[in-house]
């Protein structure tokens, strides 16, 4: 049993090829309506709205974002080809969406809002003008923390109580639930705690909460023309259902963390599911009946979420798209590169249900069911992504990239999205290897409760080893019969042809040192002279150059009466010594003197 | 007690030496008593009993002589003399285990009369020279029947027991129970074969409904090389009676004159007839290794090991075949097993040390080496201290690696992969002109038909770093030949050819 492994493992690695599908602009399945490279637009996917703004079915983009070079927040609306400036906002939305408030019909075209989500206000635009707003409900604070504040108010505790007493809290429940006049009050000087409690302790406390992700949920029906609620995820751990309208919290849930990107399916009056990532990395499914959260965990943390009506969609930190249907998942893709945002397209025209995934790597690959069937690139990375509708017309994928540059695609009318047979370039590797046997566990078990012996036992039994080489390492440089390279950097090779009683004797020498030369050596053949005859049993090696090789054949042949083997001794010899450098012997067959 | 009778009983007990010598005292009183007679026989025979199913060396002359080739370039698995180079069972991406130094078939998992097969082909056989630690015979039916030739010389001091040029042939093939005897006697006793012939056809003609003496003529046919007759005779005698013999000596016949397939269906008939007899098991996983479709081999060995849980070749063969797929726990236990059966030699043990260092039972490993020391002759120490090297450079100890390469030069002056190990070691000590040179005399070494793989694709690397796209390329190709079907091995050579052509391209 001889196990061999070479050099090339670790010798060199091909640079390794990149995709094999290229796409060519002339099938492209999209067409570009507008390119504005000097909009400067810095926004997530989550703050952009495509929507009719003034109800006449020209449709707008409308982002909120951040001007970098004033600093400010604002809420600006490309229209047509041109943008404009529209609201300030004090700070950076959480959500931008377009809301149905009140039912429409086929005949009556309704005026969509927009909902901007800011800290724990909902502010919502009709028609370019504010409607009206709605405000997280205040939630009650803690009862140790209300307790503290009136003993305080009692005079009965000093501020260094309060101050224990209050760490004490923050420390023992997370940080939200704490209310702003705790937090404020800890993060004061010392000199100035005073001067806050007498200003503040005989107002009542108020805790208030932060929106973190925001989305919609048709009320009755499931086309575009229903009303709808808006789905809030909140820093509390909830999640609120409500009609901005009437002001009304219709529903509210409890998530295990804080949700980061929601997404939902249904109608709220028939049966509604909420798909929610939060903070843990978990994906939590609430069902409209069933109060409890089924959760599912992939490998990594979710990019977004996105419900395309047959899958739920999970685009993941590792680069892998996960579809799960129903409670298994089991279909994933593997991208070559991190994913930057995502987004669901429903093109009504042909019934295309699809995924558009943007990659690091600037292209932007589609997804229909769990197919790969358009992929483009873009000159710079894609940031944000929102589909809808665009001036007149459907199809429209809005586009930000990385340098603020925005890009509005349509889908050509005619583009057929057929999966693409993916040619991989390196199959991966079938894993052959066979399922660890009982056997082996069996081992592992002996190592976990034998670690410490069979630690020494090891070392013990290297050193042996180490010991035997290197006792048989020095007989060996004693004895000097090696076939070469121990003291000298020459290898001896004997070959003998034919099958008696002619035979013919082989002898190769190489040099194989790196820079000293061979000079002054002799080869010596010895063997039985009656049984063999040999001329020229003396050879002189020439001058021979590093890494060269230098051969000689002679001729023998068998003279002797009796079958036997027999051998020939080759010696190596240097001029003025005269012990020989190397030896190497051989063995003769036997040869039937009668043939 | 009656001498007779006590010789008798001794032939039972198998003492035959025993028997010899109280039959020749009785029958130096009495000559002429037939019973006698046919005890010293059979005595003697055994003595000198071979089982003729056994595949012998099929050496140079044999293939000189071989008449029975019915193409040039057979198709690929259909014939033995074929290496296959990208057969059925190399499992890609796995360990791609060490090939046999002459055919590029995987060195088996047992050494058995036949294992050191055949040179790929003529040209071979004569060019290149012959390993320097053995000698093989010439032929392998002359080295045996020589041998025992004179052993049957020194068993019987005042000439031999029946001068058989004396015998009255048709007068003894009659009496029904002395012929068959006498004939075994001739046969593997006087290795008389053309005798035996003669008889065994005399005796067909008496009574041609008697199978022995079909399958007798069938050896004979065998024996004298005429493998077509001696199938005829096979076959219709293991129609007359299926008998085990009879399918093995068919399979064997159908194996010589190169027809695997053939020879496996013979075997699977003979299993079919005989459910429980390991013995058609283990010749089909024979034919299967020699075809390289490793998986059906080893799922023949194991039925094999299902019936008869000692067979030591089913053993050691299944052993080998879980050491490489990666399951070396498994082929300690296989091993161990040999071990506790008796079989202790230096092979085994280390096997078996090198089964505990892969399977990481590494406390166990020394001892196991240890007692591999103490059995091992010369060219087993070369193998021996190239797998202590191998073991030393997993470990990271290179300068003991070095150490144990030497050392295994020095025992076996041509070992390829412990040049290579030295050339690998040279290189990474950044030493590429030394690694080549060493590279190049593994090649020669295992001769430039027979290197492995690895080598090959080493050389090129090397020669690749040094500037030389010419020698590079050659040895590429050389490896791309070898590598065509392992997987992830075979795209680093292809990108390496791939590279080697742009830059030759380039210039």
């Amino acid at each position: 049993m001889i196990s061999y492994d070479g050099v090339g493992a670790s010798a060199s690695q091909p640079a390794a090829t990149s995709a094999a599908v290229s796409p060519t602009t002339t099938d492209s399945k999209w067409i570009t309506l507008v390119e504005d490279q000097d909009a400067r637009v810095f926004t997530f996917g989550a703050c952009m709205a495509l929507m009719d703004l003034r109800g006449d079915g020209r449709y707008a983009l409308v982002v909120g974002e951040l001007n970098h070079t004033s600093g400010e927040i604002r809420l600006r609306a490309l229209d047509g080809q041109s943008w404009r400036d529209t609201f300030k906002l004090t700070e950076f939305p959480a959500a931008v969406l377009a809301i149905n408030l009140e039912p429409g019909d086929s005949g009556r075209r309704t005026v969509p809002a927009i909902a901007v989500a800011v800290g724990n206000l909902i502010l919502v635009y009709k028609t370019m003008k504010p409607l009206c707003r709605y405000q997280l409900p205040p939630l009650p604070a803690l009862k140790e923390e209300v307790d503290l504040w009136q003993a305080v108010r009692a005079k009965n505790i000093g501020i260094l109580d309060l101050v224990g007493g209050l760490t004490v809290v923050r420390v023992s429940y997370p940080e939200a639930a704490l209310t702003q006049r705790t937090r404020a009050f800890l993060l004061l000087p010392a000199e100035e705690r005073e001067e806050f409690v007498r200003e503040h302790c005989e107002k009542s406390l108020h805790r208030s909460t932060v929106i973190t992700c925001m989305t919609t949920v048709n009320n009755k029906l499931k086309d575009e023309h229903s009303d709808q609620y808006l789905v809030i995820g909140t820093e509390s751990r909830q999640i609120f259902i409500v009609d901005a309208l009437s002001n009304m919290t219709k529903a509210q849930h409890d998530v295990p963390d804080v949700p980061v990107t929601i997404a939902t399916h249904g109608t709220f009056l028939e049966k509604y599911r909420i798909f929610t990532s939060c903070r843990d990395g978990k994906i939590y499914t609430i069902t409209k009946d069933y109060p409890e959260v089924v959760s599912i965990a992939p490998n990594d943390r979710p990019v977004t979420l996105l419900s395309t009506g047959k899958h739920l969609v999970v685009p993941c930190m590792d680069g892998i798209l996960y579809f799960f249907k129903g409670k298994s998942h089991e279909l994933q893709h593997k991208l070559d590169c991190p994913i930057t945002c995502a987004e669901v397209i429903k093109y009504e025209a042909t019934g295309l249900r699809a995924v558009a995934v943007a990659l690091t790597n600037r292209e932007v690959h589609i997804f229909r069911d769990d197919h790969l069937v358009d992929l483009f690139t873009c000159d710079e990375m894609v940031v944000a992504m929102k589909y809808g509708r665009f001036d007149r017309e459907e199809g429209a994928l809005a586009l930000v990239l990385r340098n603020g540059t925005v890009i509005i695609k349509l889908i050509k009318r005619r583009a057929k999205f057929d999966p693409i047979v993916q040619e991989k370039p390196v199959k991966p590797l079938e894993s052959l290897l066979p399922k660890k046997s009982a056997l082996f566990l069996d081992h592992t078990v002996r190592e976990r409760e034998n670690c410490k012996r069979m630690n020494t036992a090891i070392f013990d039994n290297l050193t042996r080893m180490k010991y035997e080489i290197n006792k048989r390492y020095a007989d060996s440089l004693q004895l000097q019969t090696a076939g070469g390279t121990i003291r000298n950097d020459v290898i001896l090779t004997p070959q003998l042809l034919g099958t008696g009683p002619c035979f013919k004797l082989i002898v190769t020498l190489q040099n194989t040192a790196s820079d000293t030369p061979l000079i002054g050596y002799h080869i010596y053949l010895e063997m039985d002279q009656s049984m063999y005859a040999l001329k020229g049993r003396l050879v002189e090696i020439p001058f021979v150059v590093p890494q060269g090789k230098f051969a000689f054949a002679r001729p023998f042949r068998f003279i002797g009466s009796q079958i036997m083997q027999g051998e020939i001794t080759i010696q190596l010899l240097k001029d003025g010594h005269c012990v020989p450098v190397l030896s190497v012997q051989t063995v003769i067959p036997e040869s039937d003197p009668s043939l | 007690m009656d001498p007779l009778y006590v010789a008798l009983k001794l032939f039972e007990l198998r003492k035959y030496d025993q028997v010899d010598k109280i039959t020749t005292a009785l029958l130096e009183r009495n000559p002429q008593d037939e019973a006698l007679w046919t005890l010293k026989m059979r005595a003697l025979t055994q003595q000198v009993y071979v089982d003729e199913y056994e595949m012998e060396y099929e050496d140079v002359v044999d293939q000189l002589m071989d008449e029975s080739a019915m193409a040039a370039r057979p198709r690929p698995g259909t014939s033995l003399r074929q290496p296959v180079k990208t057969g059925v069972g190399v499992r890609p991406g796995a360990t791609a285990r060490p090939m046999s130094r002459r055919t590029g078939r995987p060195v088996s998992g047992m050494l058995r009369p036949s294992s050191r097969a055949t040179t790929a082909n003529m040209r071979n056989a004569m060019t290149t020279g012959r390993g320097l630690q053995t000698s093989q015979p010439l032929t392998a039916k002359i080295g045996r029947m020589l041998r025992q030739g004179t052993a049957s010389m020194l068993t019987t001091p005042n000439g031999p027991f029946i001068v058989l040029s004396r015998l009255n042939l048709a007068k003894y093939t009659e009496k029904k129970y002395l012929a068959k005897p006498l004939f075994e006697y001739i046969f593997y006793h006087d290795h008389e074969t053309a005798l035996a012939l003669q008889m065994a056809n005399a005796a067909h003609n008496l009574d041609n409904r008697d199978w022995w003496w079909l399958s007798r003529r069938g050896l004979c046919h065998y024996r004298l090389a005429l493998q077509r007759e001696a199938e005829r005779d096979m076959k219709e005698a293991a129609s007359q009676q299926a008998h085990p013999d009879n399918h093995l000596y068919l399979s064997k016949i159908y194996a010589r004159i190169d027809l695997p397939a053939q020879a496996i269906e013979s075997y699977k008939a003979g299993g079919v007839n005989f459910p429980a007899e390991p013995a058609m098991l283990v010749g089909a996983a024979r034919i299967f290794e020699e075809l390289d479709d490793l998986a059906n081999s080893t799922l023949f060995y194991r039925d094999a090991l299902k019936i008869d849980a000692m067979n030591f070749e089913a053993l050691a063969c299944v052993g080998m075949e879980c050491y490489y797929d990666d399951q070396p726990e498994l082929a300690l236990r296989y091993y161990r097993r040999l071990l506790q059966m008796g079989v202790h030699s230096a092979e085994i043990f280390i096997n078996v040390g090198m089964c505990c260092f892969v399977s990481q039972q590494m406390d166990l490993m020394w001892s196991a080496f240890e007692n591999a020391f103490l059995l091992c002759n010369k060219e087993q120490l070369a193998d021996l201290f190239y797998n202590l090297g191998y073991i030393c450079a997993c470990s990271g100890e290179l300068q003991y690696a070095q150490r144990c390469f030497q050392l295994s030069l020095t025992s076996n002056n041509s070992n390829p992969e412990a040049l290579a190990g030295l050339a690998q070691i040279a290189y990474s000590e950044g030493d590429r002109q030394k690694a080549v040179s060493l590279l190049s005399v593994s090649v020669t070494a295992s001769g430039k038909e027979d290197a492995s793989m690895e080598t090959l694709y080493n050389m090129a690397v090397c020669c690749e770093e040094l500037g030389d796209h010419g020698s590079a390329f050659h040895y590429a190709q050389m490896a791309h030949t070898l590598a065509s079907g392992l997987g992830a091995v075979d795209k680093d050579v292809k990108d390496l050819l791939l590279r080697l052509q742009a830059a030759i391209h380039s210039v």
